[in-house]
């Protein structure tokens, strides 16, 4: 099994911990990964992680979506072309993926 | 649409409105059985808010949504959220506060939005029953109260 596999499969390498985060992202259309986390490397850009969901899932379309983790009671966007590190994301974490609030009218 | 061909596709979507689902976005779904997806949203300090949508002919029409408190009673008004999309004036067709947003169908039934068709979103992610649904808790989370 290669080093990649091992990181898609959430199982420790020989990296240090502090250089990946562990991540699940759910939407309406499923988790990905289906059950557990994924490893993925700490400057890897959140988009990157999103767009394997949007595969996986079938999601047809993702204009207008946010990703966003709970934390601090509230939920907080993350800036998707960024890094996780970047985005102050460590150890495991829950993307919740989805449309933003609609207009109103 | 057929009903039984509206009955499968809102089986097929509502599929993954699952318990996990809920749990990590501390949604309580109290039904998804055809025709009605009823939920309530949590959030910390807020008070609960419960939607029901009505999915009969999905998706020739969008669902028509209905707003409740925790016990399931209907609000008479919507709380405090900077978003335009709790209306609390009286809809033409149901006399109550509504979602006016693309995707309800009470936004697209009003005399300001006829104009607006529901033919052209539906069939994409942000127009699926979960996309609506979770455009709606996207607004709600904005609010307080």
């Amino acid at each position: 099994m290669t080093a990649e596999q091992n990181e898609r499969d959430g199982k420790p390498g020989h990296d240090h911990d502090d250089q990946f985060v562990k991540v699940s992202i759910s939407t309406t259309a499923g988790f990905f990964p289906e059950e557990g986390f994924n490893r993925v490397p700490v400057n890897q850009k959140v988009e990157v992680e999103l767009k394997q969901a949007q595969k996986k899932l079938g999601i047809k379309d993702v204009e207008g979506w946010i990703a966003t983790v709970t934390a601090d009671g509230g939920k907080r966007d993350l800036d998707v072309t960024k890094g996780f590190r970047d985005n102050k994301l460590s150890g495991q974490v829950e993307i919740d993926w989805g449309p933003s609030e609609g207009g109103g009218g | 649409m057929h009903p039984a061909a509206a009955k499968m596709l809102f089986g097929d979507e509502v599929a993954h409105l699952t318990p996990a689902l809920a749990q990590r976005r501390q949604w309580i779904l109290h039904s998804r059985a055809y025709p009605l997806i009823d939920c309530s949203f949590l959030a910390p300090g807020r008070t609960t808010m419960r939607v029901q949508l009505h999915c009969d002919d999905w998706n020739d029409l969008p669902p028509s949504i209905s707003l409740h408190d925790a016990t399931g009673a209907l609000l008479a008004t919507t709380p405090p959220n900077p978003m335009n999309v709790f209306n609390s004036s009286a809809h033409p067709v149901t006399g109550r506060p509504f979602i006016c947003m693309r995707g309800s169908r009470e936004y697209h039934t009003h005399s300001s939005h006829v104009t607006d068709l529901w033919e052209p979103l539906k069939g994409s992610s942000k127009y699926s029953l979960g996309g609506i649904l979770t455009q709606v808790w996207n607004a709600w989370l904005k609010g307080v109260g």
